[in-house]
């Protein structure tokens, strides 16, 4: 391992580590409030109707299929449907797909999680189920979703790394840029590692700081879950 | 674009065998995991002070990469350790210890979440605390454990998906490189997609058979 | 005057039969306590007058009209849970102020003095702008108390408001529902605060295996229990 060399990756790696933070927060933004709507909603309906079926699919396929058949899709379908899509865009829509597939099942739990008792006391007040619901239960809920979501952001980074098969240019795919042009895999590797470890540690560390703030009824973030 | 049926057929069986690797991958890294994780977990709750924060520095550095950087750096970097490895044998090792550091986690927040009240009763009754870890601890957790590891079997297969970048013959690798050889696109994507649901569908189903069953 | 009319209600959880064939009636300005072993269908009974369970048969009316509109029933009867349930995110002053705002139309300035004015009846003047994780379990109660009120109900639902406090804070919660009383509220208590019941009911029930077994003024009711199975209830709850 040569330090003078793994200096000079790192310089060449904080660009694309941009564009990854970019990307991931570009989808996380719009993903989580997608996720928390649909989510609720779905909490709301009954197994048999047909919006909850389509929300279902939706999450069936994507927690049923590894993300790379997902970005496929975008990669391969696009351009055959004769949209010119850009590299970014369609990063971001393969993203915006899986994380909301995933952050329904957290909207849906969180709304879920929210006790029978804030249900009835609201609806004992005169308050219909849809203002209840927006008034009262999702507020709520919103807190309890707010260190499954910061989980979410590290799950998209890792992700994101995914993306770098379809030459998007970001973390992975640079690093892979450079080692394939010097040979010295192993230095890029270490460095790319530390990168990507120093932002996931660190959001998980203030995830896990939100999560005892604000859900005293105990976090809903999972311990697992590492692949996409 | 319509859906060519003859084409679909055609490539079905390479898919097919594919998935094979797919499963053999997955199930020989799950094997690898189930080894791991309980020595990990184990030794995060019970080892030595050193022992511990080693085990815990090990987890959250594994957690906080992506798995393509583990799979890559086994590739790549290994080499160079002295450890030669091939794509598939490459692909085992990787995922069964990124599988294991997972289990690891589920393992222990499974003890844990039992509460000190079983652990203080055990030692109240002389138990030492590595058997009350051992004998008291791990059964009731075993109920809460089995689930969600079922579940990490399911991320290992769709993991697997990423070995497609080191060239083991697995269901991506070998749909995509078909999509390249014969353009025929939305036909092969539906086979992998089909292919992937079925495989991680029927997991994903014993996982919850297996928390209704244990719940109850 | 009759305020509300229940007739002849049936509820079944599957094939468990929680009501059983419920009359009741209840006069503008009574007040009524409701007792009974646990798991005689006393709180199905008063979930089922605001209509939070629907009776599979039988008919209830306030002010002698049947309930058409959910929503407009429920503004017009208060209810006070056992484990309070208020809206943890909410101040006291808001909790009692939302329903006045969202529901009746009131300016925010109208709704905060109705809720600061309830706030000063139940004896919690000073803590309007803490939440609830800051309160003690009565003064929860309170607020809870405060913000059925402030919808202005004919009718308040008490459903064990008492069960879940320590020992030291069932008293100030009680002298406010008999506060309530004296004032003219009309109410439906379900508790086992025999205290409270001699001291503020006008007439008190006895219910077992989801129907009314016995009904009778306080006097009577602890004196010449009309009914065996309530004797042996009243032995047990008040340790002869
Ligand atoms: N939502 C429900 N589903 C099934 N059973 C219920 C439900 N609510 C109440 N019950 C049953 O109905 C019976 C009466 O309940 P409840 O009215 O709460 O009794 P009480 O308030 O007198 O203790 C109980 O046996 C209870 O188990
Ligand atoms: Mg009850």
């Amino acid at each position: 391992m040569d330090p003078f060399y793994m200096a000079q990756v790192l310089v060449r790696l904080l660009p694309p580590l941009g564009l990854t933070m970019l990307l991931s927060l570009t989808a996380l933004v719009i993903a989580t409030p997608l996720g928390l709507v649909l989510g609720a909603w779905r909490a709301e309906l009954s197994d048999q109707q047909p919006a909850a079926r389509l929300i279902d699919t939706w999450v069936l396929i994507v927690r049923g299929t590894p993300i790379l058949i997902q970005i496929f899709v975008f990669y391969f379908i696009l351009p055959k449907l004769g949209l010119q899509t850009p590299l970014f865009v369609m990063g971001v829509g393969a993203l915006v797909l899986n994380s909301a597939g995933y952050q329904i099942e957290i909207g849906r739990a969180a709304v879920q999680s929210v006790a029978k008792g804030q249900w009835e006391a609201a609806l004992a007040l005169g308050f219909d189920r849809r203002a209840s619901l927006l008034q009262f239960i999702l507020p709520q809920a919103a807190r309890r979703m707010v260190g499954p979501v910061m989980n979410e952001l590290s799950q998209l980074i890792k992700a994101s790394s995914v993306l770098s098969v379809i030459t998007l240019f970001e973390l992975h795919k640079a690093a892979e840029a450079i080692s394939s042009a010097n040979l010295r895999f192993s230095e890029v590797i270490v460095v790319e590692g530390i990168l990507y470890f120093v932002f996931i540690f660190g959001i998980s560390l203030i995830a896990r700081v939100f999560e005892r703030r604000l859900s005293s009824a105990g976090g809903l973030a999972d311990a697992g879950s590492f692949a996409r | 674009m319509s859906f060519d049926w003859i084409a679909f057929f055609e490539y079905l069986p390479r898919l097919i065998r594919a998935s094979g690797v797919t499963l053999q991958v997955s199930l020989l890294s799950l094997g690898l995991a189930c080894v791991l994780a309980p020595i990990l977990a184990l030794s995060r709750l019970l080892g030595p002070t050193l022992l511990r924060s080693a085990v815990q520095a090990f987890i959250e550095l594994i957690r906080g990469l992506p798995p393509l950087v583990v799979i890559a750096f086994c590739y790549f970097a290994l080499p160079k350790l002295g450890l030669v490895l091939s794509g598939f044998w490459c692909g085992v090792l990787a995922l069964g210890v990124v599988g294991a550091v997972y289990a690891a986690e589920i393992i222990r927040s499974a003890i844990e979440s039992l509460g000190k009240g079983q652990l203080e009763a055990a030692l109240a009754l002389g138990f030492a605390r590595w058997q009350a870890v051992l004998d008291i601890l791990l059964p009731q957790a075993l109920r809460r454990i089995l689930p969600p590891l079922t579940n990490e079997f399911a991320n290992l297969i769709k993991a697997s998906s990423l070995l497609s970048v080191i060239s083991v013959h697995e269901i991506s690798q070998v749909g995509q490189s078909l999509i390249f050889e014969t353009f025929v696109v939305i036909e092969i994507l539906v086979q992998m997609a089909i292919l992937y649901l079925i495989i991680i569908g029927t997991v994903t189903f014993i996982s919850r058979r297996l928390e209704k069953g244990l719940s109850s | 005057m009759t305020l509300l009319a229940a007739n002849n209600l049936f509820k079944r959880f599957g094939s468990f039969t929680a009501l059983d064939g419920v009359d009741l009636d209840l006069d503008r300005g009574e007040r009524l306590v409701i007792c009974g072993p646990s798991g005689s269908g006393k709180s199905t009974l008063i979930r089922c007058i605001n209509r939070l369970e629907e009776p599979d048969s039988g008919t209830i009316t306030i002010e002698g009209l049947p309930a058409t509109d959910l929503q407009s029933l429920r503004r017009r009867v208060g209810m006070v849970f056992q484990q309070f349930n208020l809206f943890p995110n909410l101040t006291a002053r808001e909790n009692v102020a939302i329903g006045p705002r969202k529901l009746l139309g009131l300016s925010r300035a109208e709704a905060d003095a109705r809720a600061e004015a309830l706030l000063d009846r139940v004896q919690l003047a000073g803590h309007a702008d803490k939440l609830p994780s800051r309160l003690s379990g009565g003064q929860q109660q309170r607020v809870a108390i405060a913000r059925a009120l402030a919808m202005e109900p004919v009718l308040m639902l008490f459903d064990e408001p008492t069960s879940a406090l320590d020992p030291e804070m069932i008293r100030e919660v009680l002298d406010v529902m008999v506060e309530l009383g004296e004032g003219g509220m009309s109410m439906i208590v379900v508790t086992h605060e025999m205290g409270f019941a001699r001291r503020a009911a006008d007439r008190i029930c006895f219910m077992d295996q989801g129907r009314i077994v016995a009904m009778a003024p306080p006097q009577q009711f602890f004196e010449a229990p009309p009914h065996p199975r309530l004797v042996r209830f009243l032995e047990n709850i008040l340790g002869h």
